[in-house]
């Protein structure tokens, strides 16, 4: 086994890190950091700076826009853009989930209309696939798409996407036949989101970040926008998803969170605690040993290898971190550490305040930690090594 | 980064899995401890288990070749711990290891260097005195050193041929054999080999001895942590085994109890959690072996290895039911023995305040 990267890709790390640090992403880290209450700042100059320079997707097909890279570029990436504070779910949203979607299962037609510009940072796409009666149980989705003859006509409700209201496009799956099981009869579609039969409302949460709800009414989708194979979306949905779920974001997020209460506790004298002290150890601990098995993730999705045990273990290692670390925060700042940063006197800029109102989401986004047990249990006692 | 192994490693890895299927199967397992409250009874270390063990060349891995080895470093020390560990299989080579790794940065010409041929044929048995608080002084008289005082929970001291000491950063070697030194077995909840081992006033020769560096004890130490790691995640691993078999096999309810999601989920939670330690123990042994530092990483490690074997044995007996506690039964023997073998080493708590003192200097 080897856990060190080519010197060519510290190289790309270290470009990547020195401009993230540089003034332009540093101003915008301000701004936001002072925006209002509910205002989800995109950070749009710099997305487009980044794509320009092809860091959105290093591991692309150039043609694409990518620079021909591997996974682990990509990794690199993803680790440098969220350490650095700078807001992501819009980046994984386009560039990882749908992004991948279409480079496995997308026609070449649909990957020179839509990849270039999701690359270069211009265009958005948004996932929707939870309906207010279907979360984990995805397949028991209602949402329609009937056949007019020339297009298909999407008819229902999805919630708890994100980013919808900035996003050009949406990939959403729907049911177009009923089949023998459930799994049967289900199509991925690319639904343009600035149509009029598409409404788009906001569904307030209690962190930074709103959930919608998008009602499709009859929105016309052509043929040639279905992803894949039609009626056949539920085992290239799956793919996908076991395919981009690395977990690395999460553990990006948790080093993100815990380095900053670290530096934190050492600037207070608070590491002077031993008791304080110790817990940090075993949360790097984790830390460590989570982003092994966020790369070990990668490794498999650079060779195309379909594990769902790797990646439900990571996600589900990494995102419960999290959770663990916002505790930690509350636990070392107590009543303090409950200042948001709208309050003047929040410690570490409010950040303990906007993990513990961000964290319970993490172990039920991109897939239930309940699911993720689900699915390591199903592999339990057929593994080898 | 690559998470495979090579096909060296993998070969390595299956010598001694297939070794252990055959020959350290329960019964012959559970006829390697003591009965219970057994201590005094002359029982012996299973012989013939280790010397197969020695010609399949377990001591050789860590040595360098010019020492009689075949260096496959920290790495292949880690992958034969672990399949040591999934059997949950006792014996001197840790210690022996630790004592070899330590010899090698003696100088070249130092007497004790001669030892390391003997260690790599399995000649040698070496048990260390250095894990807890002893009240043994080492004082020097002459040409020759005089040892005194008492060390417990020394493993496996009574079939030893040399005792490892360290005071500061030298290192000594008493013969077990010299005149003054007595053993007796504690009677402790792993039934293993554990003894106290008093010095009265034992006398043995300079030669016995060589000081080193603080790096050099250092560096070693952190070695013997990722080791003794690598053996906890394959006790895990093999507690973890055993009770996925039960849990698929046991039915109550008309279905197997790995039906129940409070069954599995929980063996799932588990499993991550040793996937990742796993992990970790690889990256701590790649940076021993690519000569890095590894302390701050190795008691980390550690803590973590210790707080999993306690985690997974005390599971593994709940989830087997009370049938996990009969004697015939293997999770009782897991238990035991990562309570015994975490405590032998201070527990996930040293490790950890190690672990802070280094992080926070």
């Amino acid at each position: 086994m080897e856990f060190v990267l080519t010197l060519e890709q510290e190289a790309f790390r270290r470009e990547v890190r020195a401009y993230l640090q540089g003034p332009q992403a540093q101003e915008l880290l301000r701004e936001i950091q002072k925006a209002a209450p509910r205002e989800e700042v995109h950070p749009d100059a710099i997305f487009k700076e980044l794509g320009g320079r092809g860091w959105l997707t290093p591991d692309w097909p150039v043609e694409y826009g990518g620079l021909g890279l591997t996974a682990a570029e990509g990794a690199i990436f993803l680790e440098e853009y969220i350490g650095s504070g700078l807001p992501y779910t819009a980046y994984v949203s386009t560039i990882d989930i749908v992004g991948q979607f279409l480079l496995h299962a997308g026609s070449d037609a649909q990957k020179r209309e839509f990849l270039p510009r999701m690359a270069s940072g211009e265009l958005l796409f948004s996932v929707l696939y939870t309906e207010p009666k279907a979360g984990s149980d995805l397949a028991s989705l209602h949402t329609r798409a009937e056949w007019d003859g020339n297009a298909y006509r999407l008819y229902g409700t999805k919630i708890y996407n994100m980013k919808t209201n900035i996003a050009h496009y949406a990939v959403c799956a729907a049911r177009t036949r009923t089949g023998k099981t459930k799994y049967d009869g289900i199509t991925i579609f690319i639904v343009p989101l600035q149509d009029p039969a598409v409404d788009v409302r906001p569904l307030w949460n209690m962190t930074d970040e709103r959930f919608h709800e998008v009602v499709l009414d009859g929105v016309a989708v052509p043929p040639e926008r279905i992803i894949g194979t039609l009626h056949g979306g539920w085992g290239e949905l799956n793919q996908a998803l076991t395919i981009e779920r690395t977990g690395l974001e999460f553990n990006a997020k948790a080093g993100l969170w815990l380095n900053r209460l670290t530096s934190h506790a050492k600037e207070s004298g608070q590491t002077k605690d031993q008791v304080l002290a110790r817990r940090l150890v075993d949360l790097h601990s984790e830390l460590t040993a989570g982003r092994l098995l966020a790369w070990r993730a990668i490794e498999k999705r650079s060779r195309h290898e379909f594990d769902e045990y790797a990646s439900s273990i990571s996600k589900w290692y990494n995102s419960e971190l999290c959770k663990k670390i916002a505790r930690f925060g509350l636990e070392m700042e107590g009543i303090e550490g409950t200042l948001s940063r709208w309050d003047g006197a929040a410690p570490i800029g409010g950040l303990i305040d906007a993990m513990c109102r961000e964290a319970p989401g993490l172990t039920l986004s991109a897939g239930t930690s309940e699911i993720m047990l689900y699915l390591i249990s199903s592999g339990l006692g057929s593994q080898q090594e | 980064m690559k998470f495979r192994l090579t096909e060296e490693e993998r070969m390595l890895q299956r010598l001694f899995a297939d070794f252990f299927e055959r020959e350290f199967q329960p019964p012959t397992a559970r006829l390697s401890e003591r009965v219970l409250g057994g201590w005094s009874a002359e029982q012996g270390f299973q012989e013939e288990i280790w010397e197969e063990l020695t010609m399949l060349g377990i001591m050789q891995l860590t040595l360098p070749v010019e020492a009689g080895g075949i260096d496959l470093g920290e790495t292949g020390a880690a992958l034969v711990s672990e399949q040591m560990g999934r059997v949950a299989y006792q014996s001197p080579y840790f210690d022996t290891v630790t004592a070899a790794g330590l010899l090698l940065h003696a100088a070249e010409d130092s007497p004790l260097r001669q030892s390391l041929e003997q260690i790599a044929m399995g000649e040698c048995r070496i048990s260390r005195m250095d894990r807890h608080a002893s009240t043994v002084t080492f004082q020097k008289d002459g040409d020759e050193w005089i040892a005194e005082g008492e060390c417990r929970f020394v493993p496996f001291a009574a079939e030893a041929d040399l005792l490892l000491g360290l005071q500061g950063r030298r290192l000594f070697l008493v013969p077990r054999a010299a005149a003054g030194v007595t053993c007796e077995r504690h009677d402790e909840i792993g039934r293993g080999e554990l003894c106290a081992v008093r010095f009265d006033r034992v006398r043995f020769g300079g030669e016995w001895s060589v000081e080193l560096t603080d790096s050099a004890v250092a560096q070693e130490l952190a070695k013997a942590r990722g080791r003794q790691a690598a053996y906890l995640i394959g006790l895990s691993q093999g507690a973890l085994d055993l009770t996925i078999r039960r849990t698929k096999e046991r039915q109550q309810f008309g279905q197997p109890l790995a039906s129940f999601q409070s069954v599995s989920f929980r063996l799932a939670a588990l499993t991550a959690r040793v996937e990742a330690a796993r992990l970790f123990v690889y990256y701590v042994a790649s940076r021993a072996d690519s000569r890095e530092e590894a302390d701050l990483l190795s008691s980390q490690l550690f803590a973590m290895a210790s707080e999993l074997a306690l985690d997974v044995t005390t599971e593994a007996i709940q989830l087997h039911g009370s049938y996990g506690l009969c004697e015939e039964a293997e999770p009782q023997r897991y238990y035991r023995r990562a309570l015994a073998d975490t405590s032998l080493w201070g527990g996930a708590a040293k490790h950890r305040s190690e672990a802070a003192r280094r992080m926070f200097r």
